[in-house]
Parts: structure tokens; C-alpha cells; sequence
């Protein structure tokens, strides 16, 4: 059949090996899938803008389950795990949390240290509280605690920061939000250790997002003597308006139902899926023609999108900081 | 090269496609997180596809620019995927 330029000849030139395009489908031809590349790069970038210049980022929100109290209890079971004693809540850790992480929703960074310069240990003590040590970490774009743990421990800095001994309470803030014009979860959380006494501040292990604060007042052994005397507040100052707070915006997350990343998934699966299908269908065809061609193998193009679609699928979103 | 060796020795190549498929695949997965490391592994992945079509079709078929073509931009549509899906 010669191509004739209808809509089905189109459909079939494109889609299944005919004279009219060498007998290989146009779509697996190095122009066709050169069309394809472009075309993923411009969707990309296309719903990246969306999102961030257009009222179509109000509704590509990000759907959450994360809560501070399943985040504290996992954290906690991981520490028991450890033989460590639990985390207790504290609420200037937790309003210090929350205001970090409001912070960088309103500025658009998603880094320890924000634009201005200001750094973690700067929100703790915004709330008048004083530490020994301290430390933070960070989370974003994850829908599930769970995912968001397993992450947390299988990163070598976050993990010390939750299995750190020194550490004895904690602040945790699930704050949903626009970032950078796109709807998201960020997960902030603070550990210390309280001091009875005026921290002075040394230079902060912003790679690590944990700090030690040495008093000069303290040796290195009344350090440690005072570190038991520290009573932890066993979350009994838990500021109800935080809880409150943090309530309304894990309901606010709900109501997003769609996010830039499940959507490109989504594509990406049925453009592969598409091109597997054309695949298996040429070589189908060539098998039963018995046709002799010079082109890639396609069962080696089907093993390796098959593998792309798996990878696609697996895949989580959401980093670490 | 009799044809029993010839499809044994192209089931192997494609048992090393596969194998070396999976080991990505592991490692991508285990540092997902890490996006230098990540996009590192996707690129790997995607040269050692173009090289695993070009040493096969050196073997075993002929090889045009074509061909090396049409395993590039398999690779790439691939990669770009893998690459781009967290933007």
C-alpha cells in the first residue's frame, strides 16, 4: 500500500511496518523517536510551568498522609529498635519546626540555611529554647511516613540524627504549602537536647544539619552531668493552636488530588506502553512474513523500556535535605 | 560460527542486556534519593544500551548509522523519562 495521506494511512505509517515506511513503523525510525524525546522534554517543561505561571498548578497539588504523630512514632520505634530511649515532643521545638518550615514555603527555598542566611539553630532559639545539641531534618514531596522514614534511615546523616543519643526531644512540623507555585508537603524536623543554661553558639555542621553548642561554663564533664538533669516538657506545653494548625493543613492536602509527578508518570507509562505495543506487533509481523530488514532489535527495545516503565513505576517522589 | 553457537552466544548477550538492566535498576532504586547519583546511573544506563546495540550488531547483524541511531534514541526517550520525572 502506498502512503496516501488519509488519517488512516497516517495511523498505519506511523503505527505498523507497511511499504509506505520501510516496513518498520515511523514511530520506532530514529525521526520518530528523536519526535518522541523532544516531546517528553516539552511536556516536562511545559507542566513545570504550568504549575508554577498558570491557575492550573492550583489544582497539581500534592496528596499527603504524613502526620507529626506517625512521624514521631516511627521515629521512636526505629530509636527502640536501637535501645534508645524515645524522642518526647517539646512545643518551642515544634512552633520552631513549623516556623521553619513556613519560612521556606513563603521564601521558596528548600535548604537548611534560607536565602537571608538564617539557619536552623536561629528558629530554635527564636522560641527561647536552649540546647546542648541539636539537630535538623528535612523532607519533602512524600505521601507517605512510612516512605518518608524508610528514606530518613537509609541516608546516612538523617539516620544519625534520629539514632543520635544525645538527642532526648523533638519538634516535628508537616506543613503543606505552595512551593515555588507548586502544591507540596514539607516534613521539618528538630531534635535537642535542653541545657539549663545560655547556649553559646559554635560553627554550626550545616552539611550534616546537626549542632553541638558548648557552654563555656560547663566542662566537657558537667556537660555531661547536666545533660539527665535537663527535664524534658513530655509535650505537656504543646501549644494547642500548633496542633490545631498542623490539623487544617493535612485537611487542606486532601483536597489535592493530582500532582505534576503522578501526571508525568502517567504519560511516560502510556507512551511506553504505546511503543511496547508497536514493538511486539512489528516483530510479530516480521516473524510471520519472514521480512529481512536492517534495523535495532525490538526485543531489545521492549526489555529496555520495560525496564524504564518498572523504574517509572517504583520511583518515588519526594527528597531529602 | 555453526547456528547453535550463534543463538547461544546471542541468548548470553542477551542475558548480560538483562542482568546488567537489573543491577541499574537496584542501584537506582537504592539511591533514588540522591539526584546527582541518580541522574549519574540513568546516563550510564542509557550509554551501556547504545553500546550492549552497537557490540551486538557488530556480532551479529550489520550496523548502519541508522541503527546506531534508532539505539540512541531509545536510550534517550528512556533516560529523559527517568531524568526529567522529578523536575
Amino acid at each position: 500500500m502506498i502512503y496516501d495521506g488519509s488519517m488512516l494511512a497516517t495511523f498505519k505509517h506511523i503505527f505498523t511496518p507497511r511499504t509506505s515506511n520501510n516496513r518498520h513503523p515511523r514511530i520506532i525510525h530514529p525521526e520518530g523517536l528523536l519526535a518522541l524525546s523532544i516531546l517528553t522534554i516539552t511536556f516536562q517543561f511545559a507542566l513545570k510551568f504550568a504549575t508554577l505561571h498558570t491557575p492550573l498548578g492550583n489544582v497539581l497539588g500534592y496528596s499527603s498522609s504524613i502526620t507529626s504523630s506517625k512521624v514521631l512514632e516511627q521515629i521512636n520505634a526505629q530509636r527502640s529498635e536501637s535501645g534508645l530511649v524515645p524522642l518526647v515532643t517539646n512545643g518551642k521545638l515544634e512552633q520552631a519546626a513549623i516556623e521553619k518550615g513556613k519560612d521556606m514555603m513563603e521564601h521558596g527555598y528548600w535548604a537548611h540555611i534560607s536565602p537571608e542566611g538564617k539557619d536552623p539553630w536561629q528558629f530554635i532559639q527564636a522560641q527561647k529554647y536552649t540546647y546542648t545539641s541539636a539537630g535538623e531534618n528535612l523532607a519533602k514531596d512524600f505521601a507517605e511516613t512510612e516512605a518518608m522514614i524508610r528514606a530518613w534511615m537509609n541516608s546516612p546523616t538523617h539516620r544519625a540524627n534520629i539514632l543520635d543519643t544525645r538527642f532526648t526531644e523533638t519538634g516535628i512540623a508537616v506543613v503543606d504549602g505552595q512551593l515555588d507555585g507548586v502544591e507540596t508537603t514539607l516534613v521539618v524536623q528538630m531534635f535537642a537536647h535542653p541545657s539549663q543554661q545560655i547556649a553559646i553558639i559554635t560553627e554550626p555542621d550545616i552539611a550534616q544539619a546537626t549542632r553541638t553548642s558548648e557552654s563555656t561554663e560547663l566542662t566537657p564533664e558537667l556537660f555531661l552531668q547536666s545533660s539527665p538533669n535537663a527535664q524534658p516538657s513530655m509535650g505537656k506545653n504543646l501549644n494547642p493552636d500548633v496542633m490545631s494548625a498542623q490539623v487544617v493543613a493535612v485537611e487542606d492536602a486532601k483536597l489535592a488530588f493530582l500532582s505534576p509527578l503522578q501526571i508525568s508518570k502517567a504519560v511516560f507509562l502510556a507512551v511506553i506502553t504505546l511503543l511496547i505495543i508497536v514493538l511486539l506487533y512489528d516483530a510479530y509481523l516480521e516473524r510471520k512474513y519472514h521480512t529481512i530488514r536492517n534495523v535495532g532489535k525490538n526485543i531489545a527495545h521492549v526489555s529496555f523500556l520495560l525496564f524504564v516503565g518498572i523504574l517509572i513505576v517504583i520511583l518515588k517522589g519526594g527528597t531529602l535535605l | 560460527m555453526t547456528r547453535s553457537k550463534n543463538t547461544h552466544a546471542i541468548l548470553l548477550e542477551y542475558l548480560v542486556l538483562i542482568s546488567a538492566l537489573l543491577i541499574f535498576g537496584v542501584f537506582i532504586f537504592l539511591y533514588q534519593k540522591d539526584q546527582v547519583y541518580r541522574d549519574a546511573m540513568v546516563v550510564l544506563l542509557g550509554s551501556f544500551y547504545v553500546a550492549w546495540g552497537v557490540a551486538h550488531h557488530i556480532r551479529h547483524a550489520r550496523l548502519t548509522l541508522r541503527i546506531v541511531l534508532e539505539y540512541v534514541f531509545v536510550a534517550l526517550l528512556g533516560c529523559l523519562m527517568l531524568a526529567t520525572m522529578f523536575l
